[in-house]
């Protein structure tokens, strides 16, 4: 062995060590790429599910509606004017005449008071129910990104 | 050779490098292209669809909450015919639920067309409006048949028998829970119109927008990525409406009013009433009606066009002497006459050379103000009003109303023109003939807000059917509003003692144990072609109780009775409905009310 090739050797890395780190390199470029496409691959699950769910709470939700509705017109058909004097009779109700009543006098009674079953307020519910970064996937986000800056550039109005 | 490997890997590495960059810059160029673009908007044009969303209509409750006019949930039944595999089995089931013709059905399937764009229709409407009972009846069918379907042995080219392809999508149908009750003042939607469906007649049209609600233009899209906020936002349903109409009193006024119409043979009943200090309208009776749930069924109800569709607000009429209760009340505020003011009745009074005779022709003698009112003296009131003088006489009906519409808060209401002096269709008679409600026409609304006048201190109130509007949760009220005082209280007073006296002294039919009413009876002759008609006359009654402090004001109007006079037939109307009226109030009978307030 010549002084030239010791010294070479003195700085050049034994070959199974480059390749051991090749090798360690191409691992991290992979597993970071297996990553990037988990991630990827999840944002976008995530958000096809968050906005089935809302699809179906929706639907869900004007059901139960629809349903509220029809049972109040139901309740109010059966406790309809003419069915309450109908089943009256049939029980043996007869109409009172003013005669036949006993007034009673009640201090501080103001009478009969209206109940009106009107639907409450909408609720007041926050504007946005999913948040931004469930909406799209990373890919589309970085092309509308990219878009809008070369929209930009250009002086594209919105 | 690891020189050259080592090239390898930088070539390689440099190419792919290249190739990404160079994807990467033509998806760039691509997303910017004008062409990919309309590609791009083309897709989401096929993803997502716009379409206007109409909020639930609001609802129509009673005074006191009773629903009158609701929502029901309903549904259409589609098939994807492309799904379908047994049309004869869905024919068939349809046939037997919901009472169709199995052709008609079998052939849609069969044979669905092609829509306006020439394409082949692949999604058929087989039936609408389809209850929820029915659709339970047709999934319990499926589930059977689903069942049998697993125990079938079929060969391959076989098919069990089975609803596949068939849907239903769900709709809101309007829908009146108390039928015919109220119906000409709820009007009616006439939902078979789909999105031209719009309120007709009544409270449905003239509150339509406000039923309605606001339409709302949303983007439906299949990409659960484009869900946003928008399509998840709750569109508010139209405005509820709370009436002034008691539904109870409602029931009874109209069957009171189709008891009246059988007994006394009139062509139709009307029954109005009120409370005078406020303009509320309690109920409003009218025959004939018609179930809005079955609104097609309209020209059978009413086959006569003319005929109008809510009698109380959609006609007038010459109202004769319940007239005279305006007259007298003119009279009286301006201090023309006094209760106890003499007349003598000799039979006639001549006015602008024409004679006025009293009802049955006879010279009635002495009379007091009083004595005329309760005796109804056609020549008495002409000569009042003929002291008052046309100018006097015309300025005071003008303040009461006539001559206008009342505002009321319904579609359709009318009124006839009030002829005054100097227009040119009067002659001086029409003063004589007015005071006792000829030659004069009001609708039934109108007599009976202007009378309610006398009932309520003098005060004239606008008549309202809407006391409160509740949209998306806010309240708001419709206050009662005084559109003018066209005699003073003290007038108000005085006549409504005369009008109770003379009912007391005529032992009336109108009168009510126990409650202490005024009113006037109403017999009048109907305008024809040539004249007026020998042989059939208008009866009504009007009154008020009790007299101490009015609660209610009531209008009975029976159109050509059998029986010829008002007090023969309308007064007993007046009377049952009182007697109903106070239960229904809970109205003590006056004995009771003085000794609550002597305590």
């Amino acid at each position: 062995m010549t002084i030239k090739n010791r010294l070479k050797q003195a700085y050049k890395q034994a070959p199974w060590r480059l390749h051991t780190q090749k090798g360690v390199l191409f691992l991290i470029a992979a597993i970071l790429g297996a990553s990037i496409l988990w991630i990827m691959v999840t944002v976008s699950v995530e958000a096809s599910s968050a906005g089935l769910e809302i699809q179906y709470l929706n639907r869900l939700r004007d059901e139960y509606e629809r349903g509220n509705a029809s049972k109040v017109t139901e309740i109010a058909r059966l406790s309809s004017a003419a069915r309450l004097a109908e089943r009256a009779k049939e029980l043996g109700f007869v109409r009172a005449t003013s005669s036949q009543i006993s007034y009673v006098y009640v201090d501080g009674y103001t009478g009969r008071i209206a109940k009106i079953t009107a639907q409450p307020p909408g609720a007041d519910l926050p504007p946005v129910l999913i948040r931004p970064e469930y909406t799209v996937s990373l890919s589309e986000w970085l092309m509308k990104e990219i878009v809008k800056l070369n929209e930009q550039s250009l002086g594209v109005s919105p | 050779m690891k020189q050259i490997t080592f090239f390898r890997f930088r070539f390689i590495g440099g190419a792919l490098t290249l190739a990404g960059l160079f994807v990467f810059i033509w998806m760039i160029r691509l997303l910017n292209n004008e062409q990919a673009r309309e590609l791009v908007l083309e897709g989401q044009s096929i993803q997502t669809s716009t379409e206007i969303v109409m909020p639930v209509r609001g609802s129509i409750y009673d005074t006191w909450g009773h629903l009158l006019a609701g929502n029901v949930e309903v549904y259409d039944i589609y098939a994807e015919v492309r799904n379908v595999s047994d049309a004869d089995t869905i024919a068939a089931t349809l046939a037997s639920v919901l009472g169709v013709k199995q052709s008609d059905i079998r052939n849609k399937l069969l044979d669905p067309g092609v829509n306006e764009d020439g394409h082949k229709i692949v999604d058929v409407k087989l039936a609408e409006f389809v209850t929820s009972e029915q659709r339970e009846q047709i999934l319990a069918i499926k589930k059977e048949l689903t069942k049998e379907a697993e125990t079938l042995r079929l060969r391959k080219d076989e098919v069990a028998p089975n609803l596949d392809g068939m849907r239903f999508e769900p709709l809101m149908l309007r829908t009146y829970p108390e039928g015919m009750l109220g119906s000409n003042i709820i009007g009616f939607y006439n939902f078979k119109q789909r999105e031209l469906a719009t309120g007709v007649y009544g409270l449905e049209e003239k509150y339509n927008r406000l039923l309605m609600g606001t339409p709302i233009q949303r983007e439906f899209t299949s990409d659960p990525h484009l869900m946003n906020e928008a399509q998840s936002e709750q569109i508010p349903p139209g405005a509820d409406l709370i009436l002034t109409i008691d539904r109870d009193i409602q029931s009874m006024a109209e069957r009171v009013a189709d008891e009246a119409l059988k007994s006394s043979g009139s062509e139709s009943v009307t029954i109005l009433i009120m409370d005078p200090e406020t303009g509320d309208i309690l109920a409003m009776a009218v025959t004939p009606r018609m179930d809005p749930n079955e609104y097609w069924e309209l020209a059978e109800v009413f086959p006569d066009p003319t005929t109008p569709y809510n009698r109380a607000v959609e006609i007038t009429f010459e109202p004769g002497s319940i007239f005279k209760v305006l007259t007298m009340a003119a009279a009286l505020d301006s201090g023309t006459v006094e209760p106890e003011t003499d007349f003598l009745d000799t039979g006639v009074y001549y006015i602008g050379g024409v004679g006025v005779h009293n009802w049955d022709y006879g010279a009635w003698g002495p009379q007091t103000m009083t004595t005329c009112m309760q005796h109804s003296l056609n020549v008495c009131l002409a000569w009042v009003a003929d002291q008052m003088g046309p100018t006097l006489f015309y300025n005071y009906l003008e303040k009461f109303g006539i001559g206008h519409t009342t505002g009321v808060d319904l579609a359709g209401e009318v009124s006839s023109p009030l002829l005054v002096q100097g227009d040119k269709d009067w002659y001086p008679i029409n003063l004589g003939t007015n005071s006792y409600g000829q030659g004069v026409a009001v609708s039934p609304l109108q007599i009976t807000s202007a009378i309610a006048a006398v009932a309520n201190d003098g005060k004239l109130m606008m008549p309202r059917v809407l006391k409160t509007v509740i949209d998306d949760g806010e309240e708001y009220s419709n206050p009662p509003q005084v559109i003018g005082t066209p005699i003073s209280a003290e007038t108000a007073h005085t006549l409504t003692d005369m009008l109770h006296v003379s009912l007391k002294e005529e032992s009336s039919d109108a009168l009510v144990d126990g409650y202490s009413v005024a009113g006037k009876t109403g017999t009048a002759s109907i305008p024809g072609p040539g004249g007026y008609l020998s042989n059939a006359t208008n009866a009504s009654f009007i009154g008020w109780g009790p007299v101490d402090d009015p609660k209610f004001i009531v209008f009975v109007w029976l159109e050509e009775p059998a029986g010829e006079w008002g007090s023969v037939v309308a007064a007993p109307v007046f009377s049952q409905v009182v007697s109903e009226l106070v239960v229904l109030m809970d109205l003590p009978p006056d004995h009771i009310r003085e000794q609550v307030a002597g305590n």
